[in-house]
């Protein structure tokens, strides 16, 4: 097991440069996911840790050892495949010992090593099958043994649950956070599906057009974002973000007006100093919406969605691109939409610059 | 029940091309291949005599042999090099298409062609491939390349083999196209070198493409007939006279219409019991 160290990382394919000097330290035994959505860069990043995408600038080390140029397989990584890339022609104890049998690994070595990780994944009874006779949970689990038995510093995962069912795919995210657990291994988990990041991550990168938006641990990344793309990515439902104007600043105390919201000034928590008029964003997450909040405001709802134990109630605004979603608990849930008066917090309001996106603290 | 009747109806025309040109040409030849017909004159039913013929004499068994072992030296090369080549242009993108291209421009050609640029470079005196040997010193290894019934064969061969290298390079490619890319990306995690790549990963995942070449090449080289025919007649001292040759001959030469059926449903009882084995084979082994 080992830390890995990406010190301004690039990545350019002719003249066109997909990753942009990424600064980034993984501890020693973390899971780090990196979340963003399609074409952030993310599973090129992935790539050019396990050696299969050249790097065209900066420097990468995994546990102390430059690795910036070196061959994939000596690197100390193994990855598991979105789609798996098992060998459809080898038996799952072929597929699971092919690296140990090419590095002339001892065959009691390698028997001893693909049965321990057989056990670890419940894969004993399916030892002599093929691929094609198993299904996509078990593949999966076939693959991840596959990178288990060559005992690496690092794990690499490239969306490894997106070909499952909404069911397996929660069972293996706990089978894989189980994995970690017991291994103890660094392991870097790429996905765009942002529960499985902040359900399985030590540490979530936040990714967009090849540069890190945010990295830090789930609970830091949803409490405090530093930015409208990580404050909007992070979450879900999304947070609601408001056109806001900034009306006073005085005693230390900002106050906006935020005009979805209704007339009354909403008091913010920021120390930076802001200017009277400034246009802001605020963002409000939906549970932020409780019975109990300080302020209030009308919405006209037009759809609620009763997910069982908790409501999402949507309401959309002429020119608005998303609609404000409230969240709705308890048992006097409103069912049907129409006019909604709903409180909230303002303290929990997190107030972003308009024009950069970069939060105002 | 309206389903299964527009069923024969849509299949009918289908049926109706293979029985008037494939079928019935076939049944029309076994006739042919019964009688003693020399094209003028009545066809007289002699029976089995052709086919007692064929068997009794050891100048047809011998061809019939012949054309096996031409067609064995011709697909295994045919094989070997056209994964050679598809398994260097596979991890030369740079390169593939042009050299596809260029591999293929061969098999385009007509025969005729072929035939008479191998026979200037197989010339003994002036030809191509002597004079280069001199030029480079290798004077002690010219050879009557056609002239020669010991290596006359091969000669041919060897030509066949290179006109059509293109064409089994090409299937290949297609395979080597239908092998995910995280297949090699994992065996290069796993620190397979590219031979070990190749050995253990891609070609046992070739095997539908192996097939396919390989009975496409065995049934082309077992009926081929214009490369010998072209490049040697059948010579020297009957060294390349394939069976497809001796056809040709009877038909043609000889005017013995009847006999020259039989052996032509001689070739084709072969190349169907060929290919039934091979296809057999092979399959079982794609499916192993």
């Amino acid at each position: 097991m080992a830390e890995l160290s990406l010190k301004q990382a690039v990545k350019k394919y002719g003249n066109v440069q997909v990753v942009h000097g990424v600064d980034l330290e993984v501890e020693d035994g973390d899971f780090c996911v990196f979340v963003g959505p399609s074409g952030c860069g993310k599973s090129t990043l992935l790539r050019m840790i396990a050696g299969l995408e050249e790097t065209s600038d900066g420097r990468m080390t995994i546990g102390g050892r430059d690795v910036t140029h070196m061959d994939p397989a000596k690197r100390g990584v193994s990855m598991v495949f979105q789609t798996y890339a098992l060998y459809p022609h080898m038996t799952v104890r072929e597929n699971m010992s092919f690296g140990l049998k090419i590095g002339k690994t001892p065959k009691a070595e390698i028997a001893k090593k693909v049965d321990e990780a057989a056990r670890i994944l419940k894969l004993t009874d399916y030892m002599d099958r093929k691929p094609k006779a198993l299904s996509g949970g078990q593949r999966q689990r076939v693959a991840i043994g596959r990178a288990i038995v060559r005992q690496p510093d690092v794990f690499l995962f490239d969306e490894p649950l997106s070909n499952l069912d909404a069911e397996l795919r929660v069972e293996m995210r706990v089978e894989i956070a189980k994995l970690h657990k017991q291994l103890g291994a660094t392991m870097i988990y790429v996905t765009h599906d942002q529960v499985e990041a902040m359900t399985m991550a030590d540490k979530i990168v936040v990714l967009r057009d090849g540069r890190i938006e945010q990295a830090g641990s789930p609970a830091k990344l949803y409490d405090d974002p530093d930015n409208l793309f990580v404050a909007g990515f992070i979450g879900s439902p999304r947070m609601n973000f408001f056109d806001a104007t900034v009306m006073s600043t005085d005693n230390g105390q900002t106050m906006v007006s935020v005009p979805r919201l209704g007339d009354a000034p909403l008091p913010v928590q920021v120390t930076q100093a802001l200017v009277r008029g400034q246009q802001v964003k605020v963002g409000l997450r939906p549970e932020h919406f409780a019975a109990d909040g300080a302020m209030q405001a009308s919405l006209d709802i037009d759809v609620i969605e009763n997910l069982g134990g908790v409501s999402y109630a949507y309401s959309s605004f002429e020119g608005e691109a998303h609609p404000v979603i409230v969240e709705l608990r308890g048992a006097a849930r409103p069912s049907k939409g129409g006019r909604l008066t709903v409180s909230f917090d303002p303290s929990a309001a997190l107030v972003f610059d308009d024009d950069s996106g970069v939060r105002i603290r | 029940m309206r389903a299964r009747r527009s069923l024969y109806l849509f299949t009918f025309p289908a049926l109706l091309v293979i029985g008037l040109f494939f079928i019935h040409p076939i049944i029309l030849t076994f006739d042919m291949s019964l009688t003693n017909y020399k094209g003028i004159g009545e066809a007289n039913d002699i029976g089995w005599r052709n086919y007692e013929r064929i068997v009794a004499r050891d100048r047809y068994l011998n061809e019939i042999w012949l054309t096996l072992w031409y067609t064995v030296i011709v697909v295994s090369a045919l094989t070997v090099t056209g994964l050679f080549f598809a398994a260097m242009l596979h991890r030369l993108p740079l390169i593939r298409n042009f050299s596809r291209a260029a591999l293929y421009t061969p098999a385009m050609m007509s025969f005729v062609v072929v035939g008479y640029i191998w026979q200037f470079l197989y010339s003994p005196l002036n030809g191509g491939i002597n004079v280069a040997l001199r030029d480079l010193g290798l004077g002690a290894w010219e050879q009557n390349w056609l002239g020669d019934p010991s290596i006359a064969l091969y000669s041919v061969a060897f030509a066949q083999i290179w006109m059509f290298t293109g064409f089994t390079c090409a299937i290949f490619l297609a395979g080597f196209a239908g092998i995910p890319e995280e297949i090699n990306e994992a065996g290069r995690l796993e620190g397979a070198s590219s031979w070990q790549r190749f050995r253990y990963l891609e070609l046992p995942l070739l095997g539908p493409s192996i097939t396919v070449s390989v009975m496409l090449t065995t049934i082309g080289t077992l009926k081929t007939f214009e490369l010998p025919f072209i490049l040697t007649k059948g010579g020297p001292d009957g060294a390349t006279r394939l069976l497809s040759i001796d056809i040709i001959d009877n038909l043609f030469g000889q005017y013995k219409f009847g006999f020259a059926s039989a052996l032509s449903i001689v070739m084709l009882v072969i190349v169907l019991a060929v290919a039934f084995l091979q296809n057999k084979v092979l399959r079982d082994r794609e499916q192993a």
